[in-house]
């Protein structure tokens, strides 16, 4: 079989000539496959390593962002050898996996030969292009965030993991009017020495905002408990000290400096905004009372839930879980539908697919104070792609292997009747 | 051809690979198999009646949330302390007599005296000894109670402060002197356990000449109501509460907390309630008033007293009483369907049935080396094929002993045979050797049957010695998330059983390996081409196996977890195993490599499966953490030991290329044509 590979690819060789023939040659070719993915498997081996030291997101973040089009993987040696890190620069994994899908298109399902021993070939490398498009399709739309609610009450949104955003409303009568948003990503990047000020406008209202030193970790800290670093601007006695990110950057907690430029030319002194603290800043501008507030971005959901029954069960004489449970009831345009959602067991509802994630007690010694339960919300098109992919990349290798199998088999019965017996 | 290009070191290098290994599987088996420290003697030491251990085993408690029979909870606990199923110990008689975990564990609890002089304790650190105050036998050696009790303090006092750093600052010492800390106060528990039904309550002044009187707790338990009620009256007038009632007081009080910790041996005999009591739960209950009727209580420390009392007589008369306490208990549990495979569990415990596989394997591989000398030195067929029938014949039962501790442990535990890492390596040995069987069938070389029994035999020792490494009951319940009977049929068992193909792959090009510098393959590449074919299968197989499973893992993270695909460090190991399986069968279909690098490729592939299966536990991160850090070290020599054989498959690959170089070079000299050769498709 391999050698017919070879006759088969220094034929074809003969016949590649044009430019175009070469490049497609080259991007369907075997070699190509096989470099990228050993950069896979390698990526794969060095995210598993650092994200010990670094964090999970953090490690993703540098392996599979878009924007890096290299990387420079590490690879720390035990202690016990010195506990040196090597440094192997290679392509970002984003593209890595880009060029793979395209390489597997072409050589896998447009330039494969096609034949009845090939079939399983052909149906396993289409379900890993779908498994690939559903990663793709995840990783551009997937939206993740938490409904936390003891029994009870009802919630009909969804906290982000991870962004920040600034919150800014009008208050009449003790309300807020309408809520202004300013996502946390877009502030991310006021980083470094050079302390960045970025510029927000907000036509609707009397004023615009600027920001500065983002800190996706930061603490707001009295100068009296720690002297601040020097160039770090101190408000009303307090700065925002700029811890390195935790390992789960879920717990991460925001802050930064912002200020108001009203459009009257008038003077507000300048506030520390920080996702650690619960009550928004309050600025008059004029004769009317805006706040401030950051926080962890919200999202609506299209309808409400509410926690009729938080169960988490544990094996008798242990502290092992046995069983969390959420019984709630989904309330939609007046209408309701009860719903268990269990481990393992989620509900999935107009592309919204609710897990059970944790369970407690307000108070945790109390074992009679009220339940509650955090849900994991996920909003993700290609939620069950993977799982058709599966199927068909099952099929396919069934198909092949069975086909393997027979060939060795017959050839194994043919030489055993062309030998004398030994 | 092979046979005429190796020259003599190749073959040596080859058969000392061979000598290496089965000498290491046969001094970690001859390690597993031998009790660990001299025997000792106790003097008037009388071994426990294999009757009195028997109906013993079929007492049951709660412990790590499952019901499950004495022999099982006191394996797991003398594995703990001592690191060791059994203790070795001379008797008065001169004679040796080897205690097993049911009987350590019954003196442990009966008769104390005995057990206190039995070396109960490993230490792997002379330093912790020393640095609490005693004296060291060596560097690494198991004492008894009655050589640490003189340090005890210390030692607790030293855990206590260790305790306060960070887990994972604290050096090795530190974490053995916690770890025996909490044996020891654990041990502590357990020869006290029934000190209230040997000591009694001393009942002050009792007597008409004003001297004490000793009773029952039972009895005791029995005026309940009436010594609370003396108590309050007491409380209520603001007097002091008698000194004789104190007294009383304190020693119940005493008396169940020593009692209270461990053995959860009573099952409540209110349906209603889910949890066990051990009994110093059952004393308090009655004392504190919170049984409505508290005469099932009472009956139950009442026989409890009788048994511990019985311990020192004639062992008939002590298996009176523990038949009554069985029945008592175990009518019970079986009333609440908790008995359901106790006596399934017991006959486990009892037939051992990865020492009796390990003892086959290891028979199969003796007669294997045999077969293979005898094939070497062309002896009659017949007597070649007397001593494959014998292999394979152990084999066999070594297989079959694995499928029905399997089936059993599934049983017992209801659910899916693997579940965690000690079922995955059962498993994994079960299946890898189950499928080599099946390619020596089509095959019929005889490779494949030896590498069934040293593949079997390397992974039932890892199997056992990571049971006495972790210590801990492999079949107590899965937490909530991973309790799925769907779930651990489909994802786990498939991505197992591509553990299980990756590895009996990579030992195929071993033997591949191995055999091209011993010149096996010299009768028309015949065989080697048919370890090739294997080895192939072997990978497609892998690659279904782990592909499949890796997909369905990802599949029920998404209904557990929310996400398809998390980086957990266990799933970027499988998706490790799947890329290297691809990256070979590309590389092949390629050109890129062909016989030798496929070999050398597929070798290293077992680096990769250890990897996912095994290293990734040290990690200490993501979900699949099962939190042990023992055979670190084991992990490195196996990546040595393969990468060795790598190097050594490199060398002998270079070694052909010169070869036919340079016969290539002499046969255009003589104008003769090459005749194609294996080498020629490498």
């Amino acid at each position: 079989m391999v050698e017919e590979t070879n006759q088969d690819s220094s034929a074809a060789m003969q016949r590649r000539k044009s430019l175009p023939s070469l490049v497609f040659h080259f991007l369907a070719g075997f070699p190509l496959a096989t470099v990228l993915m050993l950069i896979l498997l390698l990526q794969t081996w060095l995210a598993t390593l650092e994200q010990v030291d670094y964090g999970l997101h953090a490690t993703l973040r540098k392996y599979f962002d878009p924007q890096a089009f290299y990387i420079i993987g590490e690879l720390r040696l035990p202690e016990e050898i010195g506990g040196l890190a090597l440094k192997i620069p290679m392509p970002g994994g984003y593209y890595v996996l880009g060029l793979f899908f395209i390489n597997l298109l072409l050589g896998g399902i447009v330039r494969v030969r096609k034949g009845w021993n090939k079939v399983g070939n052909l149906i396993s490398h289409a379900g890993i292009l779908l498994m690939i498009l559903s990663a793709a399709v995840t990783e551009r739309t997937e939206k993740r965030g938490t409904m936390d609610f003891f029994e009870g009450e009802t919630s009909n949104t969804a906290q982000d993991y991870y962004e920040y955003v600034v919150e800014v409303s009008e208050h009449t009568n003790g309300a807020p009017k309408e809520v202004h948003v300013i996502r946390g990503n877009y502030l991310a990047d006021l980083r470094g020495e050079s302390a960045p000020v970025r510029k927000v406008l907000l036509p609707s209202l009397p004023f615009d905002m600027e920001f500065t030193r983002y800190a996706p970790n930061g603490r707001v800290m009295s100068v009296s408990e720690m002297a601040p670093p020097a160039g770090t601007p101190v408000l009303d006695g307090y700065y925002i000290f700029d811890r390195p990110t935790n390992k789960a950057t879920e717990i991460d907690v925001a802050a930064c400096y912002a200020k108001i430029s009203p459009r009257d030319a008038s003077s507000i002194p300048s506030f520390i905004l920080s996702g650690d603290v619960f009550q928004p800043h309050t600025v008059k501008v004029g004769e009317r009372t805006f706040t401030f507030h950051m926080r962890k971005l919200l999202w609506p959901m299209p309808f409400s839930v509410k926690l009729d029954k938080a169960t988490a069960e544990y094996y008798p004489n242990s502290t092992k879980p046995k069983k969390f449970e959420s019984i709630v009831t989904r309330l939609e345009n007046g209408s309701e539908a009860k719903v268990e959602i269990k481990m393992n067991e989620p509900m999935r509802y107009e592309g919204l697919t609710f897990y059970q994630r944790m369970m407690g007690r307000e108070n945790a010694q109390l074992a009679d104070s009220r339940p509650y339960s955090q849900l994991e919300v996920v909003k993700n098109p290609a939620d069950q792609w993977p799982f058709y992919s599966l199927w068909v990349v099952t099929v396919g290798l069934l198909v092949h292997l069975l086909i393997k199998f027979y060939v060795f088999v017959v050839r194994i019965n043919k030489k055993r009747a062309n030998q004398p017996q030994r | 051809m092979p046979a005429k290009t190796h020259s003599l070191w190749t073959r040596i290098v080859a058969v000392l690979v061979i000598l290496t290994v089965i000498v290491t599987l046969f001094f970690f088996m001859v390690k597993d198999m031998t009790p660990k420290g001299e025997a000792i003697n106790i003097k008037e030491y009388t071994p426990w009646e294999q009757e009195s251990v028997r109906l013993m085993d079929k007492l049951v408690l709660r412990d790590g949330g499952r019901v499950k029979p004495f022999s099982s909870y006191a394996q797991f606990s003398m594995l703990r302390l001592r690191g060791d199923r059994k203790i070795e110990i001379t008797l008065d008689s001169g004679e040796k007599e080897k205690i097993q975990p049911t009987e350590w564990l019954m003196d442990c609890l009966f008769r104390p005296q005995f057990a206190i002089e039995m070396p109960s304790f490993r230490v792997d650190n002379a330093a912790v000894i020393e640095s609490i105050g005693l004296k060291s036998h060596g560097r690494r050696d198991r004492y008894t109670y009655k050589e640490l009790e003189p340090g005890v303090e210390k030692l607790f006092e030293l855990a206590q402060s260790y305790e306060k750093i960070e887990e994972k600052k604290r050096d090795a010492v530190q974490k053995m002197t916690i770890d025996l800390a909490y044996n020891v106060r654990n041990y502590q528990f357990i020869i006290s356990y029934f000190a209230f039904a040997r000591g009694g309550v001393e009942m002050k002044s009792a007597n008409p000449d004003g001297s004490s009187r000793f009773t029952d707790f039972s009895t005791v338990m029995g005026t309940a109501p009436m010594i609370l009620q003396m108590a309050q009256e007491s409380q209520g007038t603001g007097a002091a509460i008698p000194e004789n009632l104190q007294s009383l007081l304190q020693q119940v009080l005493d008396g169940s907390n020593y009692a209270k910790y461990g053995l959860l041996m009573i099952p409540p005999d209110d349906k209603a309630v889910a949890d066990w009591r051990s009994a110093g739960d059952r004393i308090m209950d009655v004392m504190s008033g919170n049984l409505k009727d508290p005469s099932a209580a009472i009956a139950d420390i009442k026989a409890l007293e009788s048994l511990a009392r019985k311990a020192m007589s004639p062992q008939a008369e002590f298996r009176t009483e523990l038949s009554a306490v069985v029945k008592r208990f175990s009518d019970r549990a079986t009333e609440r369907g908790e008995y359901r495979a106790i006596d399934a569990e017991n006959l486990y415990n009892r037939k051992n049935f990865t020492l009796n596989a390990m003892v086959c394997f290891l028979l199969a591989m003796l007669v294997s080396i045999g077969m293979w000398f005898l094939v070497l030195v062309e002896s009659p067929k017949r007597i070649v094929k007397i001593a494959y029938g014998l292999s394979l014949a152990f084999v066999l039962i070594a297989l079959g002993y694995m499928f029905v501790g399997i089936g059993m442990r599934s049983y017992i535990m209801w659910r899916p045979p693997v579940g965690n890492l000690y079922d995955t390596i059962i498993f994994i040995c079960a299946v890898a050797v189950a499928i080599l069987l099946l390619i020596e069938y089509f095959i019929r070389e005889r490779v494949a049957l030896t590498l069934c029994s040293v593949l079997g035999l390397a992974l039932v020792l890892l199997a056992r010695r990571y049971e006495v490494g972790d210590a801990k009951d492999h079949m107590d319940p899965l937490v909530a998330v991973l309790n799925s009977n769907y779930w651990l049929t489909t994802h786990v068992i498939t991505i197992t059983m591509g553990y299980a193909a990756g590895l009996l792959t990579a030992f195929l090009s071993m033997s591949y390996v191995v055999m091209r510098a011993l010149g096996l393959g010299a009768d028309g590449k015949r065989l080697l081409r048919l370890i090739t074919g294997a080895a192939y299968g072997g990978l497609l197989l892998t690659l279904l196996l782990s592909l499949v499973g890796t997909v369905l893992g990802g599949v029920w993270a998404n209904d557990s977890w929310g996400r398809f695909w998390g980086w957990d460090p266990k799933e970027n190991g499988a998706l490790m195993i799947v890329l290297w399986s691809l990256i070979m069968l590309h590389a092949r279909l390629g050109g890129i490599i062909r016989d030798w690098g496929f070999h050398l490729a597929s070798m290293f592939m077992s680096c990769i499966v250890s990897f996912s299966w095994w290293h990734v536990n040290f990690l200490g991160e993501g979900l699949h953490n099962y939190g042990f850090t023992s055979g670190k070290g084991f992990i490195w020599i196996f990546y040595g030991g393969v990468m060795g054989l790598i190097i050594f498959g490199i060398a002998m690959w270079l070694a052909e290329k010169i070869k036919d170089f340079s016969d290539q070079a002499n046969n255009k000299t003589e104008g003769e044509q090459k005749p194609e050769s294996v080498t020629a498709n490498s």
